[in-house]
């Protein structure tokens, strides 16, 4: 589980820079921008942490399993999402739209960890449980500082955004593979719907794993559609 | 209350220490407390993070990396987390409390220290120049994230003692408690992150801002101790009760006595700050007018002289940069992000040199122009001083600050002619260089205030790709932009922040090239002189002999002919420029600058 958090806070934070990084490109003024993003990323975390807060989920592996699929979707397009919105002048719109999403499904992961934490201490009185959930907590704050730190120094430069977004798409579907785990162990499925079950988590990898060898191409097409080359002349 | 509390509780109270624990807080309160406290953390960050930008220079690498330490602190806190309970734990929130507000005051005057020191003994005296195994500024912004980390580690602290406090022991029982926590400490940091960014558009001193948060922060942690106070004083001797009232006077004494101490000191540190940078960083160009400080190993001397001697500095925030001035009369300069732009002796050579060759090689006078950047008026000053046919001049800045100083600062207005106010031809637009240019988009300039169809002549006359902003202006897309907005027959000329004939196998100009190269430039000439150096780019071919230009038909008997002239033979004297063919360059030697491409493109300013 802590393997997961912190999976998942990379993720969600590398997810918050990619997305900044492109309208910081298309729109200029990096400063404004990354703090917007991060602002409405933060925002979004506290009402995630807040449904859950209020709300008692108990399928929470299965609603894990949800979000990392659907962020596995979601994550490899995000360059290609606020370019081509570009083009109708709605970057920033899509941008807000996608930052609150990113935060408010990853907002809900770390509550829902946690809530396992607490049903386990309520399980068996000698798990510490004050001590998991600081444990969690701190490796969700340690996975965000890796991100911060590998995007705009590792990621960025050497896989461009395209390329960026698709690695994190991998490894949302890649960290979706964990409670999908749990879920198998909890619940006596048939071979006929765990045979649906990994097909579509394989599925959610190909697609992220294809965007990911093209990236290349498609950043290319992304800059031609965007910004044509051809003067009046041609 | 569920058995589990009920056993927690029960284990708890056979403790001794928490014999005399008080009836619990408030739910409210315990709640709010975690939104300040959050909101103060993430306040105190994002402002550490815009002090170490401004001496780095670099936003994204430094505000990442801030934000990055930040974290760390409060990962490897939270992880390792706190074994105490009930007051025990309470006195660790003081104390990291007090941790954080000092370690926030005390960012400034440290990180301005380290900046001082480095400057002295890397510029001054060289001591450092040939040692060092990294670039020095980074090892400068590296050192300033010992704050962000203790800043971090505090904070860390702070959600420790929500999440492990809101338990039966200090408030009542809450139903999914750490999620909760986790919800209003991410309030807290969000309506932190919003109040960041309107200071940021506001302009506020950063410093100024960490004055007024370690108020609110001292305010909350005064509530904490009064608290803290009321929990004991039932069982507490007068011993106890002494010690107790001493221990306030020592945590809240040094935070008062900084408090103090920054609130009267951070303008003169700042001033220093300044004249260090700009009096030893630009002390040949200095030299040159008698202003430069005259360095020794007794460097503190120095530094007197320094805050005694030279001008001050003016200093104003945009939301887009920072611009420093000196307006004392034949020491005028600016300098924007740090970096030097304009100044009195240099100004009208720099720019006749950009302005004039692009029109000799073009050979011809243009109709058209467009000025990218610009925003100080001198190279629309200059054009305007050539007396050309202009139909119209198109500016574009995305600061609206420094376009107010070109009209109102009476030295730059000097410099650029008064034109912003007086010449006709010219329509000045505030916003981003490549909206403007993107005139296919929804949200691009009314088409009423911007008469469609191309231009003859680009200027551009943008910051150097020293930092992601500008690196934009450098890649594939906007020189794409570039050539869909120019005529067939028209040019671009850019001041380039490298001699290209000189370095031309640098990575950089390889990837200049080919980036123009991609856009459909076909030919470039590039020529250079002092530490200036220009390139103007077409798609058609350029004047093969630029000193006997058709367009000097144009001025024949004109008043600036010999200017003219002059300029020409200065700037493509023997061996002085060089033609390249774009569409020779190789195609797979490099990546192109481009916006998907973010991390190639910047540059070392080597001055920085």
């Amino acid at each position: 589980m802590q393997f997961f958090a912190l999976m998942t806070a990379f993720c969600a934070m590398g997810f918050q820079l990619t997305l900044a990084q492109c309208i910081t490109g298309l729109l200029g003024g990096a400063v404004l921008q990354y703090s917007l993003v991060i602002g409405l990323f933060i925002g979004s975390l506290g009402m995630g942490a807040a449904t859950v807060a209020w709300k008692n989920y108990p399928r929470q592996y299965e609603i894990l399993f949800a979000i990392e699929c659907l962020l596995s979707w979601i994550t490899p397009l995000i360059a290609i999402i606020i370019f081509k919105l570009d083009a109708h002048g709605l970057a920033l719109l899509g941008a807000t739209i996608l930052s609150i999403l990113g935060g408010f499904l990853s907002g809900m992961e770390l509550p829902l960890l946690v809530s396992d934490a607490e049903l386990s201490v309520n399980a068996s009185t000698k798990i510490d449980e004050t001590n998991q959930i600081q444990r969690l907590v701190g490796i969700d704050f340690l996975g965000t500082f890796a991100a911060a730190v590998a995007g705009p120094l590792v990621l960025f430069p050497l896989l461009n955004l395209t390329g960026t977004s698709a690695f994190l798409g991998i490894l949302s579907a890649v960290a979706a593979g964990i409670p999908l785990r749990l879920i198998l162990i909890k619940n006596n499925f048939s071979n006929k719907i765990k045979s649906l079950i990994f097909s579509m988590s394989l599925c959610n990898l190909i697609f992220s794993v294809g965007l990911f060898a093209e990236r290349r191409s498609i950043a290319q097409w992304l800059s031609d559609q965007t910004f044509t080359a051809m003067s009046e002349e041609d | 209350m569920n058995s589990s509390y009920k056993t927690t509780a029960n284990r708890s109270q056979s403790l001794p220490t928490l014999i005399t624990m008080p009836k619990s807080a408030p739910t409210w309160l315990f709640f709010s407390g975690a939104t300040l406290l959050a909101f103060c953390s993430v306040l105190y960050e994002l402002l550490l993070a815009k002090i170490i930008v401004d001496i780095t220079g670099d936003s994204i690498t430094w505000e990442s990396m801030t934000i990055a330490f930040f974290l760390a602190g409060m990962g490897f806190r939270a992880y390792f987390g706190m074994h105490d309970k009930g007051i025990a734990l309470l006195d660790r929130l003081i104390e990291a409390e007090r941790s954080i507000i000092l370690a926030a005051l005390c960012s400034y005057p440290f990180i301005v220290g380290v900046e001082l020191l480095y400057r002295v003994y890397f510029y001054d005296l060289g001591i450092l120049r040939e040692q060092s195994l990294i670039p020095p500024i980074v090892f400068v912004g590296l050192i300033s994230q010992i704050f962000s980390l203790a800043i971090g580690w505090a904070s860390g602290a702070e959600i420790v003692f929500f999440l492990s406090a809101a338990s039966p022991e200090m408030v009542k029982p809450i139903k999914n408690r750490a999620a909760k926590v986790l919800a209003v400490y991410h309030l807290g940091a969000f309506l932190g992150t919003g109040f960041f960014v309107s200071l940021t558009l506001r302009g506020s001193d950063p410093t100024r801002a960490i004055l007024g948060v370690a108020l609110l922060n001292s305010g909350i942690l005064i509530l904490g101790l009064l608290w803290r106070k009321q929990f004991k004083s039932d069982s507490q001797s007068i011993q106890q009760e002494k010690i107790s009232q001493l221990r306030t006077l020592q945590i809240l004494s040094p935070i008062a006595v900084l408090f103090l101490v920054l609130a009267i000191a951070t303008e003169p540190l700042t001033a220093l700050k300044l004249k260090n940078r700009y009096f030893n960083q630009y002390s040949t160009s200095f030299d040159q007018q008698g202003l430069s400080v005259n360095h020794n190993p007794w460097w503190l001397k120095s530094t007197w002289d320094l805050l005694t001697q030279s001008p001050s500095i003016k200093r104003v925030r945009t939301p887009y940069q920072v611009i420093d001035r000196i307006d004392e009369p034949g020491q005028e300069s600016l300098f924007i992000n740090g970096r030097f732009q304009i100044d009195r002796m240099t100004a009208d050579d720099y720019h006749s040199s950009l302005v004039i060759p692009a029109m000799a090689l073009m050979g011809k006078v243009p109709e058209r122009i467009l000025i990218l950047g610009g925003g100080d008026g001198v190279l629309a000053g200059t054009l305007a001083h050539l007396e050309l046919k202009i139909t119209q001049v198109d500016l574009v800045d995305i600061d609206e600050e420094v376009i107010k100083m070109a009209k109102e600062v009476p030295w730059i207005r000097s410099l650029n002619g008064d034109t912003l106010n007086q010449w006709a031809p010219l329509k000045v637009h505030v916003m981003d260089a490549i909206a403007f240019l993107r005139e296919d988009m929804p949200w691009g300039y009314p088409s009423k205030q911007r008469q469609n169809g191309p231009f003859d002549l680009i200027y551009i006359d943008l910051t150097y790709p020293y930092e992601a902003d500008s690196v934009r202006f450098y890649s594939l897309e906007f020189f794409r932009m570039i050539r869909k907005n120019l005529r067939s027959l028209g040019a671009v000329a850019l001041g380039v922040p490298f001699d290209l004939q000189r370095s031309s196998q640098e990575v950089w100009v390889k990837q200049f090239l080919w980036t123009l190269s991609k856009a459909g430039f076909s030919e470039m000439t590039t020529y250079g002189f002092d530490a200036s150096n220009f390139a103007v780019i077409s798609n058609a071919p350029q004047v093969t002999s630029p000193l006997s230009s058709p367009f000097l038909a144009y001025f024949k008997n004109h008043q600036n002919q010999a200017k003219i002239l002059g300029r020409l033979q200065k700037s493509f004297a023997p061996l002085q420029w060089t033609r390249w063919k774009l569409s020779d360059i190789p195609k797979s030697q490099a990546d192109v600058f481009s916006l998907l491409n973010p991390g190639h493109g910047t540059i070392e300013d080597s001055f920085y």
